[in-house]
């Protein structure tokens, strides 16, 4: 159909190869690129481990001087910034990969190469943040990055530099995934499957990404203000030429919360799919889940500034702030209660991701419930800037995000690899991970209700903090076994593997209907969707109570003999061929953003090559022409 | 035409559009061009301003738009200079002249106004956000100043 | 089967039904999600602009070097741009090449005028003693004006490309969505400077030195 083609030159032909390295460069197929998130994410997730160990060993005793103080901000400023958006986001967004286009019965996301785009500048976006580890001086100035005390006056490494244009262009690659999903859950769905009929989770990202779409834009003029400020001398955050540190507060929360969300609705998701599989009921009171989700994410824009009660924004803003927060809290808690009663009278299996799964629950409602005392202006003026805040979010974050995750990993882990991870070895990490994060963190409470602030390097024997802090120190250790022996339970289970076949939790969504691991075209025929939880009436069909009578087709007549075909097989599927032009334009990008502290040649080189990413792109057909097939 | 009725119709949605509007040539999917004699230009305008269900409008809708932005925009000019108003009445008239140029674009140059209502839904909704969340924001700001 | 939309390359452009869940178009959606998003970009940057209002400690202040006729004409030639935008998508779809042409080329050039308007007007204020560093009503004007025009800067290399497109007969009546979903980049960039012409210019052009600051004095 297309007559005339237009190309710029070309480097290397359009990859094909479906193994090696170059299978995974030019990826545009959504399973490879979560996969990529998710390993990506996992090693981050032990570098920021390791830090934490550090702070925790540093902390373990009073006067110490294992770690000195410059180093010790550059641990927890780190710690923050990779947990927050180089562990929990991406770890999100590894499981959006894997999982919408499967969840609603598609082929792939809505923009492929974008999609890949993304991963590579989350790629490059996090080594950016992370080359002060080698420069020496690493980002210092917290994972807020209060101004001006990140600003050029009172921090004049180029570590914060790094930190705001790495972030920025994660911020970059979040716009462009969020968007994506959005696309892709409203466009892409199998026929029948209404928005309500949608799985829980695949309505969890599409608020997330909502969310990273309407949020992360602030951050990114935040940013942008603060970076032109440390490179070119403008005046936004310094404090000499009027710059107000208060309006840094301002967008760093009005972001800031926003983005607590954005880390929590997936997570919410993940355990809104694996609570119902274990207890083989119906999710219960999916409207009021979805609902109260929704309800989350736009209260959460108007909460922001319960992070600067102590700001001094005067009575009326700080009360108004204070309910809203307190407000809050009641769609958070219904969804709790709707989890708790989703197991009620369910036969429950217990098993690893069950487990984490409730868990979550546990240990989220805590942290919930810290939150709503803070949400308290003058209960806050005694928590603000102590442990009791960093037990309040690690709580959610942690007990909540982290062990949602470990829930999907667990859970989805045999649909992804095609095998499963070992049970016995999973309560093993399970437990430890539930221990060890306890102790570490459920002494933080009573340290900060004792007036122990954060970001200290150290402290004072005569304070009487020092055994509920070797307590904590323990739990980090016991924690970090926990991780060991998730990696050994990972290794043994590739060894002795233990095939999982399509359905082996008996599960309720349309993933499981398909093989373990998924062909490459996902669906070899798109299926038709007529209730929520479809697969699992198509398995059980006596279970509707369905006045009509009307009994859907059985399932499993499409499992049978997919390795006959290859995406290009007599179905007529067509996939997006891979392309290098993502990862060639994210190169650019990074080069250079990178390059406005290196040198205006390597900002040049930089450009050149991401505007030969992206017009090569533009003008690269999604699908190369087939010389034999016909259009 | 009953006035009262069309000005009502205005602030009802008919489904499919953004508002309940007359649909005058609703059989035809190009409104007839009679030129400047048979069919005044303004009733083509109108007609283009009005009428639902087409995605793509005449050249003289479009330039009825542009007068109107050019008019809008010299008029905001002139104003700068006069204080009959006083300050604020004065930046009032130009915020209210501002949001009718700003929106006759996105009604007509970005078709908002002949799409499909989820489109109008995501841009209103992240219009609404942004007023909100910033007002807010100088709101909270306003006794930071040196002043 | 109902779901092709992953390669909707040859999508009729002027059939508003797509063979997608919501009968929209994925790339015409993106777009607008992506004004969405733009939305809170601009918006973060005006809110800043208006934050800091009367809040510099030196001069030059807005009524010391805003010129409101110059910037009404630019505002204008804006305006027009977007019109010639619409225009261009109208001749495409009717498969008249050579007015489509025209209007692109037109509308392209147009931004390009408006961009010299910018340039012009960002030297002179240097000049007058006004850069990003010399007070907050520099630094958050020119970051805000500036990353406007960056973004009239992409739409025009953008035009370009489709200007390049119809020679190679990429861009043609059936595909004209490609020049939609630019338009309405382009007239996104059109509605943020009817904002800032609004806030930046009318509303705060006559600001002086707020109390408590030196007056400022030309070559002072
Ligand atoms: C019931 C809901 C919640 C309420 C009422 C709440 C309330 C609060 C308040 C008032 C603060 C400020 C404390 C202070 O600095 O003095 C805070 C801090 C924080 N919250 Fe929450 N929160 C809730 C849920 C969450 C969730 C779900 C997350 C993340 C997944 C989260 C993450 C955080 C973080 C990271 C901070 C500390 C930020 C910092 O200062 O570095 N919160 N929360
Ligand atoms: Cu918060």
């Amino acid at each position: 159909m297309t007559s005339t083609t237009m190309s710029i030159p070309r480097i290397f032909d359009r990859p094909k190869s479906t193994s090696g390295i170059w299978s995974w460069l030019g990826t545009v197929d959504h399973k490879r690129i979560g996969t990529l998130y998710g390993i990506t994410a996992f090693l981050w997730f032990l570098v920021g481990g390791i830090e934490a160990l550090m702070i925790r060993a540093q902390l373990a005793r009073a006067d110490s001087d294992l770690i000195s103080p410059e180093t010790f901000n550059q641990l927890f400023t780190m710690h923050g910034t990779t947990m927050v958006f180089l562990v929990v986001m991406p770890m999100s967004a590894a499981f959006f990969n894997w999982l919408i286009p499967l969840q609603i019965g598609a082929r792939d996301v809505a923009f492929p190469r974008m999609n890949a785009l993304s991963f590579w500048l989350f790629l490059f976006g996090g080594l950016l943040i992370n080359v002060g580890w080698f420069t020496g001086d690493s980002p210092n100035g917290g994972w807020f990055g209060y101004a001006p005390n990140s600003g050029i006056t009172f921090n004049s490494g180029s570590g914060m530099t790094f930190w705001a244009i790495g972030l920025s262009i994660l911020g970059v690659a979040s716009i462009a995934a969020g968007l994506n999903f959005i696309v892709t859950i409203f466009n892409m769905r199998a026929p029948g499957m209404t928005l309500f009929k949608m799985p829980v989770f695949t309505w969890m990202t599409l608020i997330t990404s909502v969310l990273l779409v309407l949020a992360i834009p602030v951050i990114g003029v935040a940013l942008i203000q603060i970076g032109t400020d440390r490179l070119y001398g403008t005046n936004f955050y310094n404090s000499i030429n009027g710059g107000d540190p208060v309006l840094w507060q301002h967008m760093f929360w009005l972001f800031g919360h926003p983005e607590v969300y954005i880390l929590i609705l997936p997570a919410m998701g993940i355990v809104s799919e694996v609570l119902p599989t274990f207890s083989r009921k119906p999710l219960f009171g999916y409207p009021f889940i979805v609902f109260s989700g929704i309800g989350i994410a736009f209260l959460g824009w108007f909460v922001w500034a319960h992070h600067m009660f102590t700001v001094g924004l005067g009575p009326a803003a700080t009360s108004a702030f204070a309910i809203s927060t307190m407000a809050i809290a009641i769609p958070t808690g219904i969804k709790i209660l709707n989890w708790m009663a989703t197991m009620v009278r369910g036969s429950i299996k217990i098993n690893t991701p069950m487990l984490f799964s409730i868990s979550f629950i546990a240990m989220f409602t805590i942290g919930g419930l810290s939150g709503v005392m803070h949400a308290a202006a003058p209960s806050d003026a005694q928590q603000q800037d102590t442990y009791f805040v960093v037990a309040h979010f690690h709580y959610v974050l942690f007990g909540g995000a982290l062990m949602a995750i470990f829930s999907g990993i667990y859970y989805w882990w045999p649909k992804m690899t095609g095998y499963m991870l070992n049970d016995k070895q999973g309560l093993v990490v399970w437990f430890l991970m539930l221990l060890g994060f306890n102790l570490q963190f459920a002494p933080m409470h009573w340290l900060g209700l004792d007036g122990m602030p954060r970001r200290i390097f150290t402290y004072s024997s005569e304070q009487g903090w020092e055994g509920l802090n070797a307590l904590a120190s323990t739990g980090g250790l016991i924690l970090a076994i926990g991780i060991l022996t998730f990696l050994f339970n990972v290794w043994y289970s590739k060894r002795n593997k233990v095939m999982a076949g399509n359905d082996p939790w008996d599960a309720r969504t349309l993933e499981w209907s398909i093989p373990s691991p998924p062909p490459h075209y996902n669906f070899e025929q798109i299926p038709e969707v007529e209730y929520r939880d479809d697969f699992w009436y198509q398995k059980y069909p006596e279970l509707l109570e369905h006045e009509d009578g009307h009994v859907p087709a059985p399932a499993g007549a499409q499992d049978d003999d997919e390795a006959a075909h290859d995406e290009h097989g007599g179905h007529g599927i067509h996939l997006p061929d891979m392309s290098y032009y993502p990862i060639m334009a994210a190169a650019g990008v990074a080069i250079g953003m990178g390059g406005l502290m290196a040198g205006y040649w390597v900002i040049v080189v930089g450009g050149i090559l991401g505007m030969w990413g992206i017009i090569g792109w533009s003008l690269e057909p999604v699908n190369d022409p087939e010389p034999d097939v016909e259009h | 035409m009953p006035e009262d009725n069309q000005t009502k119709k205005l602030l009802t949605h008919d489904g499919n559009g953004w508002w309940d509007l007359p649909r005058t040539h609703q059989e035809q999917k190009d409104p007839p061009r009679e030129g400047p004699i048979g069919d005044p230009w303004f009733k083509q305008a109108w007609d283009f301003v009005t009428y639902a269900g087409v995605s793509h409008a005449s050249v003289r809708g479009y330039l009825f738009i542009a007068v109107i932005l050019s008019i809008f925009t010299f008029l905001e000019w002139r104003l700068f200079s006069i204080e009959a108003f006083g300050d604020s009445g004065r930046n009032a008239i130009m915020l209210a002249m501002s949001a009718v140029k700003f929106t006759m674009v996105v009604a007509f140059f970005m078709h908002l106004r002949f799409e499909r209502k989820y489109y109008s839904f995501i841009f209103g909704a992240a219009m609404a956000l942004g007023i909100g969340v910033f007002l807010a924001l100088l709101l909270l700001q306003r006794h930071h100043g040196v002043g | 089967m109902a779901q092709q939309a992953i390669t909707e390359y040859h999508a009729e452009a002027q059939d508003t039904t797509y063979n997608t869940s919501t009968g929209l178009s994925n790339r015409k959606l993106l777009m607008w999600a992506f004004l969405a998003s733009d939305v809170m970009f601009f918006g973060t940057f005006i809110a800043t602009y208006l934050v800091y209002r009367n809040r510099s400690l030196v001069g030059p202040y807005p009524e010391n070097v805003l010129d409101i006729p110059i910037t009404t004409i630019s505002t204008f030639v804006l305006l027009m741009s977007s019109l010639a935008m619409v225009l261009a998508l109208h001749y495409v779809r009717e498969g008249a090449k050579g007015p489509g042409r025209f209007w692109i080329a037109m509308t392209a050039f147009l931004g390009l005028v408006f961009i010299i308007f910018q340039v012009v007007e960002f030297s002179t204020f240097v000049n007058e003693g006004l850069t990003p560093r010399t007070n907050l009503f520099g630094t958050t004007f020119f970051i805000l004006t500036g990353f406007h025009g960056a973004h009239v800067t992409i739409g025009v290399m953008w035009l370009l490309m489709l200007l390049y497109g119809s020679f190679k007969g990429t861009l043609r009546s059936d595909n004209s969505l490609d020049l939609e979903i630019a338009g309405l980049y382009w007239h996104f960039v059109d509605i943020v400077w009817i904002v800032i012409f609004t806030v930046v210019y009318l509303v705060t052009a006559n600001d002086g030195a707020p109390p408590g600051a030196p007056p400022f004095i030309h070559g002072g």
